[in-house]
């Protein structure tokens, strides 16, 4: 009962989302249109062009679509239209089970070891994550190969190659999250909250459960505790004391920054019109222009950039978490007053309107990242992830593991060093 | 109703857990289905309302590379794509022998270098063996 309400309240916040994806998505149509070279293609082909400026209303633009779908439809000739809608329905699927493991609304009465709120909470959920992302590379080929035309299966050969270089380079980097995840509680400055997740965590270790990412990030830490003795003074001890949230993105910048690349490989489509850069690509699907087929592919496209934008949120930002405020003691002195229950509410609202903020802000990043990334070849995008990204991944993955050994050691030497000697 | 029912099923639940709830997954499933086929459906819906001549589908023929025979038959773009794909073939399963690796050695510490050793040498023998008989044949 608690999956099936978590699933509807999510789906509503999904919704939101891709809507915000829409919006996104013109105000940087709009904002590039009069920038494009005289070798852009026409808009009689595919739909934009500098002298006939796209449609500015959303949805004036959402039901001329419509209209078009409702118009007669394409038929290639030598296209399997069976493997292609498979094709389909396994992404959306991939993607609704991918959304389904994110933690998205914190815990009840919004402690760190609180009850989680998923819709489905996995011991594995990193690897199945994992697992699911090949799963839509492997539809998104199929729906390639279902097309005979040579550009197509190009565009199909080509996601192939960037979801095994994603996939690979998402799987070193993930591995530091998951051996930090449990690892590093000694390290928390807060010691109220790490006993907390550390007697939640320490009958069962899945370092690869979702929910213990996010829990471990419900702290503050020192990022500056290292400053030697002799240094001195308030000023120093300030700067020693310094808190800042244990967001992975703070406490592992090196992850957060590969990570958002492997997603990028990840949930990149290659399409013949390109709605980010403008451009008609060197290959890819979407050759006959179908409109039905083209619908499809712009939620799938949306979709896996949610799907993407979310599981940042979840894995780097904190989920739900409000910076220096922790809404377990919020929830704690209003119980007297009202009760428990009614705060508990507030707070899961509360969390759930932070995480879509933080949502809505990643996507707005991830859309000025992609309009300022080149369109690399498939050949130099594979030796970009190979010979620059791997490596630098394996570092961080040493050094984190060996930053972790460390912790591991000594934790009370560490522990004291942390909280100043107390 | 559901506000005063939610709290008691929600105490019920350990957190230390993983609890999996497919009925929470397949509602998730159903709903963004759903949503994702409303617009299709609709429009199959209206599509069938017109008259038979103005809902004919319009056969294209596929796209080639283009007339001529060199553009035909240049293989220098299926060549190049394909060796990346093979590179990042390779590349993957590379890294994919690194989380059962980590885990391994968080498991069992230094003495899984000694079990993965005897798991190892055994098989590189009997494949050095067997290419060594395949070769003298």
């Amino acid at each position: 009962m608690i999956g099936v309400g978590m699933a509807i309240l999510w789906v509503g916040i999904v919704l939101l989302a891709l809507v915000a994806c829409a919006v996104l998505e013109r105000r940087g149509r709009l904002a590039h249109s009069t920038r494009r070279g005289r070798w852009s293609a026409p808009r009689a082909a595919w739909g934009f062009d500098a002298d006939r400026p796209p449609v500015v209303s959303l949805v004036a633009r959402g039901l001329a679509g419509v209209a078009r779908m409702v118009r007669s439809r394409t038929r290639v000739l030598d296209q399997s239209a069976w493997l292609r809608r498979i094709g389909r329905l396994i992404s959306c699927v991939a993607f609704a089970s991918g959304l389904a493991l994110i933690p998205f609304a914190g815990t009840w009465g919004g402690r760190a070891a609180g009850r989680p709120l998923i819709v489905a909470d996995l011991d594995h959920g990193l690897i199945a994550i994992v697992f699911l992302l090949l799963l839509m590379g492997f539809a998104q080929v199929g729906i390639g190969l279902a097309d005979r035309s040579p550009w197509s299966r190009l565009g199909s050969v080509g996601i192939a190659s960037q979801t095994l270089a994603g996939l690979g380079l998402l799987i070193l980097v993930t591995a530091p999250l998951a051996v930090t995840s449990i690892s590093d509680m000694s390290g928390l400055t807060d010691r109220a909250i790490a006993s907390e997740i550390v007697a939640m965590t320490a009958s069962s270790q899945p370092e690869a459960r979702l929910q213990n990412i996010v829990a471990a990030q419900n702290s503050t830490f020192s990022p500056l505790f290292w400053l030697p003795k002799v240094l001195s003074g308030q000023v120093f001890d300030w700067i020693r004391d310094l808190r800042w949230p244990r967001w992975n993105i703070f406490v592992q910048p090196l992850t957060a920054l590969l990570f958002w690349l492997a997603l990028y490989g990840l949930t990149r489509r290659s399409w013949v019109a390109n709605p980010e850069t403008g451009s008609v690509c060197l290959a890819g699907f979407g050759l006959d222009h179908d409109p039905v087929d083209l619908y499809w592919g712009r939620l799938e496209a949306r979709l896996a950039r949610v799907f993407a934008a979310a599981l940042f949120v979840s894995l780097f930002l904190g989920a739900g978490a409000i910076p220096f405020l922790r809404i377990g003691d919020v929830v704690d002195r209003l119980a007297p007053h009202v009760g428990f229950a009614l705060p508990a509410f507030l707070a899961v609202g509360i969390g759930i309107g932070v995480f879509f903020g933080k949502l809505v802000f990643v996507l707005i990043a991830d859309g000025m990242f992609r309009r300022s990334m080149a369109n690399l070849r498939d050949d130099q995008r594979t030796r970009l992830v190979a010979f620059r990204l791997l490596p630098l991944a394996w570092a961080n993955l040493l050094l984190v593991s060996a930053t972790s050994l460390f912790v591991q050691g000594s934790p009370n030497q560490l522990s004291q060093m942390l909280l100043g000697g107390g | 109703m559901l506000a005063e029912s939610f709290p008691s099923m929600i105490e019920n639940v350990d957190p230390a857990t993983a609890s999996f709830a497919p009925l929470g997954w397949l509602t998730l499933l159903v709903l963004i289905l759903v949503c994702a086929m409303t617009t299709p459906a609709l429009v199959w819906v209206i599509r069938r309302q017109l008259p038979a001549s103005a809902r004919h589908p319009i056969d294209l023929e596929p796209v080639a590379f283009g007339s001529s025979l060199k553009s035909l038959r240049s293989p220098r773009q299926a060549v190049l794509q394909h060796r990346t794909l093979i590179t990042t073939a390779l590349v993957c399963v590379l890294a994919i022998l690194v989380l059962p690796g980590v885990s391994a050695i968080r498991m069992l510490g230094l003495s899984a270098l000694q079990v993965s050793i005897g798991l190892v040498l055994p098989t590189f023998v009997v494949a050095l063996h067997a290419r060594q008989r395949e070769s003298s044949r």
